[in-house]
């Protein structure tokens, strides 16, 4: 019997959502486990760092899959179509809470910063360096804050997100070098030796 | 008309990530200066890019969402499968036939095979009656089978001689009974020649019956 057993582990999430498609709850689950973490991930820096908030359209969005399975393109790559869903739902989001909630820094604790770093003597100075960075992320625009965090936080290419956010690699291109060199002016009062760990 | 844009700063990041500021060509650091202020501003950009690229900044883990969320969505999606199945089976069968249950669709699979079991080998043994049967009727004479009617003129085909029906052959002539017993008183004996000759017409008859089959 194990010899026609299918192997949810290896498959595609392509191959997944066809299978989920048919009926198969083990495909399912399978694609939860795969990107769940991601996407709780992307929506908590996308809400305001609201966990119940992220949590519900982590919830959402898979319902969305559970009742409407064929809105997937299967042309598409999943991860690209998943994460145009959710940033649409950010957007509904941002629409349905116009006035935005106070940042939490609480879940950025030294804990967190310690297992990246060699010493702890300037483990203060990083600390506050990654706060003021994530304050710094928060007040850009919701189009740079996605791009950002698509890119350095979630590995996609530029043609990923451009098919995300449906626009050109070059706008793609164009938003990273703005967000970042306004956030380098934004945090020109750290030394540069506090954030880049590769020249030591 | 030239169509590439003078401005082109999303070209930076690869840059960025390649090489330092003295390690760029003069063309390279043209273009550098063209859009950012000066070296020092390159290597602040370059630092932070590198930064979070090779991960040294942890975004921070948010972790994942609650484990019962997990349960909640298998079971939802369990209940849509349900609801996409439940028409068409109200349509057909009664709700009582509850279709969840896993040791019903055993049943109606072994019931399904064995329907199917049982035609297979009804239709076998209708098969080899059927070729008993022809066996049988090959056995008939061929004047039975009625042959479709076919205009000889047309077709040119001279009927078959019919072999010749063979004469009966006169039965053997039978031993003449002798008849050795002393007379009746009160019966008057056959005689001799009228008993010889009914016992060959017998004979005859019997050989012309034989002779007929």
């Amino acid at each position: 019997m194990g010899f026609f057993r299918k192997d949810y582990t290896t498959s595609s999430d392509e191959t997944l959502m066809r299978l989920l498609a048919e009926g198969d709850q083990r495909a399912f689950a399978a694609l939860y486990d795969r990107h769940r973490q991601a996407l709780f991930r992307y929506f908590h820096r996308m809400l305001w760092k609201d966990r119940e908030k992220a949590e519900d359209c982590v919830q959402d969005f898979f319902m969305k899959i559970i009742r409407q399975p064929a809105a997937f393109d299967p042309k598409r790559r999943f991860v690209t179509w998943m994460y145009s869903v959710a940033h649409n739902m950010c957007k509904n989001e941002y629409r349905s809470n116009e006035i935005r909630k106070p940042v939490t820094m609480d879940e950025f604790t030294a804990d967190n910063l310690v297992q990246h770093e060699p010493g702890a003597d300037k483990q203060l100075d990083r600390k506050k360096f990654m706060e003021e960075l994530l304050e710094q992320l928060d007040a850009f625009d919701e189009n740079q804050k996605t791009t950002f965090l698509l890119r350095y936080e979630e590995n996609l290419s530029i043609k990923e997100i451009s098919e995300v956010l449906s626009c050109s690699e070059g706008t793609v291109k164009s938003r990273l070098f703005y967000t970042l060199r306004k956030l380098s002016e934004r945090l020109k009062h750290f030394a540069p030796e506090t954030f880049n760990m590769e020249e030591r | 008309m030239n169509n590439t844009p003078a401005y082109r700063p999303e070209d930076m990041e690869a840059l960025l990530k390649q090489k330092a500021f003295h390690e760029l060509y003069a063309e390279e650091k043209k273009f550098v200066l063209e859009h950012l202020e000066s070296e020092a501003e390159y290597e602040r950009l370059r630092a932070l890019l590198l930064g979070i690229k090779s991960g040294a900044f942890s975004f921070g883990d948010p972790g994942s969402p609650d484990a019962s969320q997990r349960n909640r969505l298998l079971d939802a999606f369990a209940a849509a499968q349900q609801d996409k199945r439940r028409p068409v089976w109200n349509f057909t069968l009664p709700q009582f036939w509850k279709w969840n249950n896993s040791g019903f669709r055993y049943a109606m699979g072994i019931m399904i095979l064995f329907v199917a079991t049982f035609f297979t080998l009804k239709t076998m043994q209708s098969d080899k009656s059927e070729l008993a049967k022809d066996k049988t009727d090959s056995t008939v004479p061929q004047q039975i089978v009625k042959q479709p009617v076919q205009d000889s003129n047309k077709l040119n085909i001279t009927p078959a001689p019919v072999p010749p029906v063979p004469a009966p052959q006169p039965a053997p002539q039978p031993k003449r009974i002798a008849v050795n017993n002393t007379p009746d008183v009160n019966q008057t004996a056959p005689k001799a020649e009228t008993v010889s000759k009914s016992l060959a017409e017998d004979a005859g008859a019997m050989g012309l019956f034989y002779t007929a089959l």
